[in-house]
C-alpha cells in the first residue's frame, strides 16, 4: 500500500523447520530492515507489531505465517490517528509448511513466490473509504401476518423503529381465518386457540411501531440505511425513508388450477382447506350444496406426485392441517367419521404424538393411496375413488363433504399484478426467486437473504412454514434487519464480506457503457445514469466482485483488490525457463469454499502439486477473462479456477458468480484454440469445502493434464 | 395372486371395530402403513401384503373383506413383524382377534376345524385316545411317575403336553426326557392320562373360547395336587401357562424344559457324542414371545462333540417353523395360499450353514422339519433332532441302552 510497510515471516507452526526463512527474507528483495525475522508471530507477538506500526508509522504489514483465515480479527493494527493499517496475509503454514515436503527446494521456492504476491499486492492495495452516508434505521416490514408482527415487534423490541404495511384493513395475515392451530407444546394433544389477538396487542402497545392498514407499497429505491418507500394508503402516497425491509407478503392456497383433479370448483362438496377453517370458526360446518351436517368427511391431504409439482414442500404444512381439521369436524359432529387421505404424512417431531392420538380416534381412519378421482354420485353425496393403497384394488369412498388441504404458493412475485415491493431497480421490480416462488437466496448459507441486499424475507414468501416457524422465521428476519442497518452506517458490508469498507471504483473516462457490470452484478446493486454510465449503490454491494469480472475494459476495481493487483500478484512467480520438468500452474482459488478447503488440505497434512501458486479471489466471478488470458501470456502452463457449484442448485456464495466465471472461461479457451494454444490449460474446478480430501487428487491430475501437453509455447516471449 | 379389479367400498364397520379393540386392545389403529412388518413377514411378498394389509382392513372395520381373506389364516403369529413395529402395534395379537371375531361366521379350513374338534372331543388336537396319552411311557425304560398314583406332594410337574405324547418322535423325546429326569434324580411326575391339551395354538387359530373351557379343565386338574413347578417342552403351553393362565386365575411357577435342564447344567455328566455342527431353530414361543434364547444354546454348548452354528436368522430375528398360530394343523390350506411352506425354507438356511444337526426344542417342529428334509432331498445330509435327544445320547455315554 503505502510507502512504509513491515514485514513478519513467521517461524513457528513448523515453518522454521520446513524453511530457510533467512534466505526467504532476503530472496524477497524488498528493504531488508523492515523484515523482522526469527521468532514466531502469533498472537503474543501482536504487542511487538503495534509497536513497530507506532514507532515506524507503517501503513501496512505483511504478515507471512498461517493462512488468512486464522485470527482474522486479531491481526488488526490502527495508527495513532485511528487510521486502519492494511494488513497482507501471507499463507505459510497451510499452503507450504503443512502441505509440501520440508527443506526441499521446490518448497523454498513456493514460499518465496508465495512472499512476494503477497508484497505485490500489499503494494498495489489502497486505504478505502468508506461510504456513511446512509443511516436512516427505521425496519419497513411488509406485510402484517404472524410473521411481519414478529418481526415488527423483534425490531421494535431491540429498540428500532419499525414501519409496518398492511395491504388489508386488518391485521392477521392467512392467521385470520384460521379456527385452531395444531399443539405446539406438550402433550401434543389438544388444538390450541391462536394466539393472533395477542400478537396484535404487542404491537399496538409499541411506541416504535408505526401500522399502516389497506396500504400498499408503489416503490422501492436507494439501498439499505437510505431505502426510499413509497406507501399508498386511503389514496395518498407518502415516501418514507427506511433502513432495511422485511418481505412478509405471505401466501395464497392452491386453486382450481392446481387442484381441478380434486374437484375442486366442479363438485359442489368438495372445499378447501381454507373455506373450511372459514366453516369451523362460524361454527358452521355444513355441505356447501344442501346445508346439511356432514357425516362422512373426507380430508384429502393433497400430497399425490402430481400435487409435488406445483408445491412438493408443502406436505409438511399440509399434513398436519389435515389431522387439525379432522378434530374439527369430531369436535363438532361426534358422530361424523373423518376419513384423511393421505401418501405421504409428515408430522415432524413431537406433532408425531398428535398423530397418534388421530389414528386412536375411533372417528378418524386413514386412507393411504392417491386420489384417483371425485365424482358426486347418485345419492348426491361425493366418490372419490382411491388407487394406491394396500388394498391392491381400487377403493371407493364415498363423503358427503370433502376438504381439500391445499399446498401454499408464495406470494414473491407480481403473479400478474404488481410486484408486492415495486422496486425501482435497473434488474426489475420484482425480488429474484428460487424454484416453487420462494424468495431466496441459499437456504444454507444465507437464510433470511434475498438477492437485494437489506431486504430480508419471513415466512411462507421465504420458505413453507407453519405458524409457529412463521413467528420464529420474522424474528430472524428482523435481527438480519437490525444488522444490515448497523452496518450500513459505517459504510460496511453484510455477509459474507462482513465489515468490507471498500466498494467498487469506476475508472469512468474509458467506460463504454455496455452495462454488462449492471447485468451482472447478482444483488442489483449498480444502475445507470443518464450516459448509460454505471452507478453503484455501495450499501447494495456485497463486495464480490463479480462487477469487476466482468468489465471488458477493466475499469472496476476495488481500492484493496483489483484486475491490477492480481495481475501483479501473477507476474511475481518465478518462471523456470528451459526446464520442462518444472511447469508454473496458477490456482485462482475462492476464498468461501475453495481456499478453505486447501487450508484443509494442509490440515491434514496432505499435499498438493508443487508448480501450483494459488492466488485467493473474492469469488470466481471476480476473475476477469484478461487476467487468465495474460497469466498465459506471461507463460504459465496452466490455470485452475478452483471454486463453487454452478446451475440450479449452486453453492456459490454469490449466486451468479461460479456461472458466470463459466461463461467467461468458454470464451478464453476459444481464443487459446484461436491462437494453436490447448484450451487445456485452462479449467474450472468445482469444489466444496468439505472436499479437502479429494482435492489433492483432482489438482494433482489437473497438473498430470498440464504436465501431458506440455509446456506454454508462450513460456519466455 | 394377481391384482383384483373388484372396486372395495370403504364402509368402516365400526361394531367390528369395537370388537377388535375389546379383544386386542387399540394399537392396531395406530398402523400407519409404513410396511416393515411386510418386509420380516415370512409370508410376505409383493403381491401378499401379510399383515400390513390386515392391520389396514382392522382399522378401517372391514369385516366382510376379512371373512373372505383366506390370508387371514395364513399367519403363524410368529411374531416377527410386531418386535420392529415403529408403532408397537401388536400385530399377532390383532390377527388372533380378527380371527376370532369372524370364525364362526366364515368358517375355517377342514383340517384346523377337526383339529378343534379332536381337541374338544379328546383333549388333543391329533385326535388320539385319551386313554392312550401315557403309552410312550412304556418304552421309556425308566419309571415314569403318575402324580394321581403318587399322591403327594412333588417337586415338578411334568406337563408333556400332546406332540409328546402322541406322535412318534414326540414320543422318543419324550422318553429321553424322562430318563433325563430320572439321572438327576428329580422329583418328579406327570398328569398322565388327566392331562389335556393346554390349546394356546388353537387360541392363537382364533379359539379363544376352546382356549378357555380346556383351560379351565386344566385348571381343575391342576387344582387336585400339590408341586413346586410345571415343566414342559412345549413353548406353546408355556406361554399360555405364563401369559394367560394367570389372567384367568391361576398362575403356576413354569419352565420350558431347556430352562429347567439349563439351571442344572453342572449336575449333568455329559459324555462326548461324535463330532457334529448342529445349527439351532429358535421356536417363536420360547423366544421372540417369552424372550428366552440363551438356555437352548447353554445346554447344546455343553454337550461335548457339539460345535454350535447359527442359521442366517436366529434369536430374535429366527424365522418360524410353519407351525405356530394353528399352521401345524392346516398346512395342506397353507399350502394353497403361498409359494413355499416355511420349514422348507428353513431348513435351506439349516443346510446352507453345513450342520449334521438341526436341533430343535418345539414338539411341532421335529415332524415339520423332518417332512422338508425329505421335501429338499437333504436326507444324508441333516438330521433333525430335539435337544433332549442330543443330551440323552450325550447323558448315556456308552451306556446307551442304561
Amino acid at each position: 500500500m503505502g510507502s512504509k510497510t513491515g514485514v513478519y515471516i513467521c517461524e513457528g507452526c513448523g515453518i522454521g523447520q520446513s524453511l530457510d526463512v533467512r534466505a526467504l527474507a532476503a530472496a524477497a528483495a524488498f528493504d531488508p530492515s523492515a523484515v523482522t525475522t526469527g521468532r514466531a508471530f502469533c498472537l503474543e507477538d501482536l504487542a511487538a507489531i503495534e509497536r513497530d506500526v507506532a514507532e515506524h508509522q507503517l501503513d501496512g504489514v505483511v504478515i507471512a505465517a498461517c493462512s488468512p483465515r486464522v485470527n482474522r480479527d486479531r491481526f488488526r493494527f490502527e495508527r495513532e490517528d485511528g487510521t486502519p493499517v492494511h494488513v497482507q496475509r501471507v499463507n505459510l503454514r497451510e499452503q507450504v509448511a503443512w502441505s509440501q515436503p520440508a527443506g526441499a527446494s521446490s518448497t523454498q521456492q513456493m514460499a518465496e513466490d508465495l512472499l512476494k504476491m503477497g508484497l505485490a499486492s500489499e503494494k498495489a492495495a489502497k486505504p478505502p473509504h468508506p461510504f456513511t452516508k446512509a443511516h436512516e434505521e427505521t425496519v419497513l416490514v411488509v406485510g402484517g401476518g404472524p410473521a411481519g408482527l414478529s418481526a415488527a415487534v423483534s425490531a421494535a423490541d431491540a429498540g428500532y423503529a419499525v414501519v409496518l404495511v398492511e395491504k388489508e384493513q386488518e391485521l392477521g395475515g392467512f392467521a385470520r381465518f384460521l379456527h385452531r392451530q395444531y399443539p405446539t407444546m406438550p402433550p401434543y394433544h389438544d388444538l390450541e386457540p391462536l394466539a393472533l389477538d395477542q400478537w396484535i396487542a404487542e404491537l399496538a402497545e409499541h411506541p416504535r411501531i408505526e401500522v399502516k392498514t389497506q396500504a400498499r407499497l408503489r416503490g422501492i429505491s436507494g439501498q439499505p440505511g437510505a431505502f426510499v418507500a413509497e406507501i399508498e394508503s386511503g389514496g395518498a402516497r407518502q415516501e418514507v425513508i427506511v433502513g432495511s425491509v422485511v418481505m412478509a407478503t405471505g401466501f395464497h392456497l392452491a386453486g382450481p388450477d392446481q387442484l381441478a383433479a380434486y374437484g375442486l370448483g366442479r363438485v359442489a362438496d368438495v372445499v378447501t382447506s381454507l373455506d373450511f377453517e372459514r366453516m369451523s370458526a362460524e361454527d358452521r360446518i355444513r355441505r356447501p350444496s344442501n346445508q346439511e351436517p356432514p357425516r362422512r368427511v373426507a380430508i384429502v391431504a393433497c400430497d399425490r406426485s402430481a400435487d409435488r409439482d406445483y408445491a412438493p414442500y408443502a406436505g409438511n404444512v399440509t399434513s398436519m392441517v389435515s389431522l387439525k381439521q379432522a378434530l374439527y369436524v369430531r369436535a363438532a359432529y361426534p358422530e361424523a367419521q373423518v376419513f384423511v387421505v393421505y401418501e405421504d404424512m409428515q408430522a415432524p417431531g413431537h406433532h408425531e404424538l398428535f398423530y397418534r392420538r388421530l389414528q386412536e380416534d375411533p372417528g378418524i381412519f386413514f386412507v393411504r393411496g392417491q386420489v384417483e378421482s371425485v365424482e358426486t354420485n347418485d345419492s348426491d353425496t361425493v366418490t372419490l375413488v382411491v388407487g394406491g393403497t394396500v388394498m391392491g384394488a381400487p377403493m371407493t369412498l364415498t363423503a358427503d363433504l370433502v376438504v381439500l388441504a391445499a399446498g401454499m404458493l408464495p406470494d414473491s412475485t407480481a403473479d400478474g399484478g404488481e410486484p408486492p415491493l415495486a422496486l425501482q431497480y435497473l434488474q426489475g421490480g420484482e425480488i429474484p426467486t428460487r424454484p416453487f416462488g420462494f424468495a431466496d437466496s441459499h437456504f444454507l448459507c444465507f437464510p433470511y437473504e434475498t438477492r437485494r441486499t437489506g431486504i430480508y424475507t419471513a415466512g411462507v414468501v421465504h420458505r413453507a412454514l407453519d405458524l409457529p416457524q412463521s413467528r420464529r422465521d420474522g424474528a430472524a428476519a428482523a435481527a438480519k434487519a437490525v444488522q444490515v442497518v448497523e452496518q450500513a452506517a459505517q459504510g460496511a458490508a453484510v455477509h459474507p464480506r462482513v465489515g468490507d469498507l471498500g466498494y467498487p471504483e469506476f475508472f469512468m473516462q474509458k467506460c463504454t457503457a455496455c452495462g454488462r457490470c449492471t447485468q451482472e452484478c447478482p444483488f442489483g446493486a449498480l444502475e445507470l445514469d443518464a450516459a448509460h454510465h454505471p452507478v453503484i449503490n455501495p450499501n447494495r454491494c456485497r463486495r464480490c466482485g463479480i462487477c469487476m469480472g466482468a468489465c471488458p475494459v477493466q475499469i472496476i476495481s476495488f481500492p484493496d483488490y483489483s484486475v491490477h493487483a492480481l495481475s501483479e500478484m501473477s507476474k511475481q512467480v518465478s518462471m523456470p525457463e528451459d526446464d520442462e520438468e518444472q511447469l508454473r500452474i496458477l490456482v485462482f482459488a475462492c476464498e468461501n469454499d475453495a481456499y478453505p478447503a486447501l487450508d484443509m488440505v494442509g490440515f491434514h497434512h496432505l499435499a498438493y502439486p508443487a508448480t501450483m501458486r494459488v492466488v485467493p479471489v473474492r469469488c470466481l466471478g471476480a476473475v476477469n477473462s484478461i487476467t487468465v488470458s495474460d497469466a498465459i501470456a506471461n507463460g504459465y502452463d496452466g490455470v485452475a479456477l478452483l471454486g463453487c457449484k454452478a446451475g440450479d442448485d449452486y453453492q456459490c456464495h454469490f449466486i451468479q458468480g461460479s456461472e458466470l466465471l463459466g461463461r467467461r472461461m468458454t470464451n478464453v479457451r476459444e481464443t487459446l484454440d484461436r491462437l494453436a494454444l490447448e484450451s487445456e490449460r485452462v479449467q474450472v474446478l468445482e469444489t466444496t469445502i468439505a472436499d479437502a480430501h479429494r482435492l489433492p487428487a483432482v489438482l494433482q491430475q489437473f497438473a498430470d493434464g498440464i504436465a501431458a501437453v506440455g509446456p506454454n509455447p508462450m513460456k519466455g516471449f | 395372486m394377481g391384482k383384483e379389479l373388484t372396486v372395495i367400498d370403504l364402509m368402516p364397520d365400526l361394531e367390528f371395530v369395537n370388537q377388535l379393540v375389546e379383544r386386542a386392545g387399540d394399537s392396531f389403529k395406530r398402523c400407519y402403513q409404513c410396511g416393515t412388518c411386510s418386509v420380516v413377514c415370512p409370508f410376505a411378498s409383493e403381491d401378499l401384503q401379510l399383515p400390513r394389509k390386515q392391520m389396514l382392513m382392522a382399522q378401517w372395520g372391514m369385516k366382510s373383506e376379512m371373512m373372505a381373506d383366506p390370508i387371514l389364516w395364513v399367519c403363524t403369529t410368529c411374531g416377527n413383524c410386531a418386535r420392529l413395529c415403529p408403532r408397537e402395534v401388536d400385530i399377532p395379537g390383532t390377527i388372533t382377534a380378527v380371527r376370532e371375531a369372524v370364525l364362526v361366521e366364515s368358517g375355517i379350513s377342514p383340517e384346523l376345524a377337526k383339529a378343534f374338534e379332536n381337541t374338544v372331543a379328546r383333549g388333543n388336537p391329533l385326535g388320539n385316545p385319551a386313554r392312550r396319552r401315557a403309552d410312550w411311557t412304556r418304552q421309556a425304560q425308566v419309571e415314569v411317575p403318575v402324580m394321581a398314583a403318587l399322591d403327594r406332594p412333588i417337586d415338578v410337574l411334568f406337563y408333556v403336553e400332546c406332540y409328546w405324547s402322541f406322535h412318534d418322535r414326540g414320543q422318543q423325546a419324550a422318553q429321553a426326557m424322562a430318563r433325563t429326569l430320572s439321572r438327576l434324580g428329580v422329583d418328579w411326575a406327570i398328569l398322565g392320562t388327566e392331562e389335556r391339551c393346554i390349546a394356546d395354538s388353537q387360541r392363537a387359530a382364533g379359539e379363544a373360547g376352546l382356549f378357555e373351557e380346556e383351560a379351565a379343565k386344566n385348571i381343575a386338574t391342576l387344582g387336585q395336587y400339590t408341586f413346586n413347578r410345571l415343566v414342559t417342552p412345549d413353548p406353546h403351553a408355556f406361554n399360555a401357562l405364563k401369559n394367560y393362565y394367570p389372567k384367568l386365575g391361576a398362575s403356576y411357577p413354569v419352565q420350558h424344559y431347556t430352562q429347567f435342564l439349563a439351571e442344572r447344567l453342572p449336575e449333568l455328566r455329559l459324555n462326548p457324542i461324535p463330532d457334529r455342527l448342529v445349527t439351532f431353530h429358535d421356536p417363536c414361543y420360547l423366544g421372540r414371545h417369552n424372550g428366552e434364547y440363551e438356555a437352548p444354546r447353554r445346554l447344546l454348548e455343553a454337550i461335548p462333540g457339539v460345535r454350535l452354528t447359527e442359521m442366517a436368522h436366529c434369536r430374535a430375528d429366527g424365522f418360524c417353523c410353519g407351525g405356530g398360530g394353528g399352521g401345524v394343523w392346516n398346512s395342506g390350506f397353507v399350502a394353497e395360499q403361498v409359494d413355499e411352506r416355511l420349514a422348507v425354507r428353513r431348513v435351506r438356511e439349516a443346510v446352507e450353514t453345513h450342520a449334521d444337526v438341526l436341533a430343535v426344542c418345539c414338539p411341532f417342529e421335529v415332524s415339520l422339519f423332518e417332512d422338508a428334509v425329505k421335501l429338499t432331498g437333504n436326507e444324508g445330509r441333516l438330521v433333525v433332532r430335539d435337544i433332549i435327544e442330543l443330551l440323552d445320547e450325550s447323558l448315556a455315554g456308552g451306556d446307551a441302552r442304561l
